[in-house]
């Protein structure tokens, strides 16, 4: 059994070594986007074979998906196959890339030895925590600063892209398609997506799941909106959007400022209220992920007419 | 090897099989409206039986029932895309003079 094993993971290896290079050195735009999707899913397996099922989640969600399709989305936009390839920046780039393979591959290999205290500790601290999965016990409450950086950085991200989108007429690629198998699909799908958002919102306190993948998968459920032609109101408006944006910080920064006024340190929380807090806050970054995603990939309102309004 | 061992290995591999030729399909056929047909209908065929195949291996009726649903799911997807994919095609060879083409004429002939 073993082996079988071992031979599954090796060929699983193999496969994301030629996706990734096919993916790399094909000559079609197009192709390569193709190629990175599966390449995307093929990790998510990845994931799931190295025992991380939120990860997984979140790769085929947000790598695969969400990022697929504003890939696709910058490929129609480009009007042509550029094959002037520049000479110098791959070669630094590849140099660059095979120096960090280098250091993963020592990092892996020469390991010290893994104190036993660590996982004792976490395991003596699970009752205090709020919730039963030990990941979001990690992320959301003994090491929640490094969420808080996480999400400030996708706020980052998403006021950067606002930055960047000019004023211009809808480019064709985001012109809906009218299709009514489409509409047919998303009339019976929508309500099945948003409630398998919420339920992975709702199970990440004892099963993988959690804020991340329940935005991602809301995130796809509006891009999959947007494309069949239902405009998105709270997308279009200025401060609408930018409201809906940080409110996921904001609750954040009220719930970790909970902590100083009852004498804790930032970032603790009250004892016994763990579990109500960390929902809180998920359920808040929830909204504003699958915003962030979502105003990521619309970079102008469906309708030209809009434009005027500003 | 239980009988259900072989129940679900058979199933599983007869699920891979479907899923190869569905392959060999996809890059052999002539144009994109028959490697529909090879994608849609023999992959999410492959799907099911893989799911029957995982059934009896599932923990409870709830994960069984997942099981399938996930599959109907699969189904609903790919009868979409393929539909969109062959209205995006048949529109681009109406654009490329409005009669069918196959991928052979198509690749030879675009600039």
């Amino acid at each position: 059994m073993e082996q079988i094993n071992l031979l599954l993971d090796g060929l699983l290896v193999v496969i994301l070594l030629v996706t990734a290079g096919a993916a790399l050195l094909s000559g079609d735009l197009f192709r390569s986007v193709v190629l990175f999707i599966a390449f995307g899913l093929l990790m998510s397996v990845a994931w799931v074979r190295l025992n991380a099922t939120d990860l997984a989640m979140a790769e085929a969600a947000i790598g695969a998906g969400l990022v697929g399709a504003l890939l696709l989305d910058a490929v129609g936009q480009i009007r042509h196959d550029t094959h002037a390839r520049e000479l110098v920046l791959p070669w630094i780039a590849g140099m660059v890339c095979l120096g960090v393979l280098a250091a993963l591959i020592r990092a892996v290999l020469v390991q010290p030895e893994p104190s036993g205290e660590l996982a004792g500790m976490l395991a003596a601290s699970m009752e205090d925590s709020g919730v039963t999965h030990e990941l979001t016990a990690v992320l959301l409450n003994f090491r929640t600063y490094d969420t808080f950086l996480e999400i400030s950085v996708l706020i980052i991200t998403a006021f950067v892209s606002l930055a960047l989108q000019t004023p211009r007429a809808e480019p064709p690629s985001l012109h809906h398609v009218s299709n009514r198998l489409l509409d047919a699909l998303i009339a019976w799908l929508g309500p099945f997506m948003l409630m398998l958002g919420f339920y992975l919102f709702w199970v990440g306190s004892k099963e993988p799941g959690g804020a991340f993948q329940a935005g991602a998968l809301l995130a796809s459920c509006g891009v999959l909106l947007r494309l069949s032609g239902v405009t998105l109101p709270f997308l279009r408006s200025d401060i609408g959007l930018r409201l809906w944006i940080v409110a996921g910080i904001f609750v954040f920064l009220l719930v970790a400022s909970s902590g100083p006024l009852l004498g804790l340190p930032l970032f603790a929380y009250k004892s016994g209220a763990a579990g109500w807090l960390i929902l809180t806050i998920e359920a808040a970054l929830t909204v504003s992920i699958a915003v962030i995603l979502v105003s990521l990939f619309t970079t102008a309102p469906p309708d030209a007419d809009a434009e005027q309004d500003r | 090897m239980t009988p259900m061992d072989i129940f679900r290995c058979f199933f599983l591999l007869c699920g891979a099989g479907f899923f190869l030729v569905g392959t060999i399909g996809l890059l052999r056929l002539p144009d994109t409206y028959s490697r529909l047909h090879a994608l849609t209908k023999v992959d999410n065929l492959g799907l099911g039986l893989i799911v029957i195949g995982l059934l009896p291996g599932a923990g409870n009726v709830a994960i069984g029932l997942k099981l399938v649903l996930i599959w109907f799911f699969a189904l609903g997807a790919a009868a979409t895309a393929g539909h969109l994919v062959a209205h995006a095609n048949y529109y681009r060879d109406r654009l490329h003079g409005g009669r069918w083409r196959s991928t052979e004429d198509v690749e030879h002939s675009d600039p």
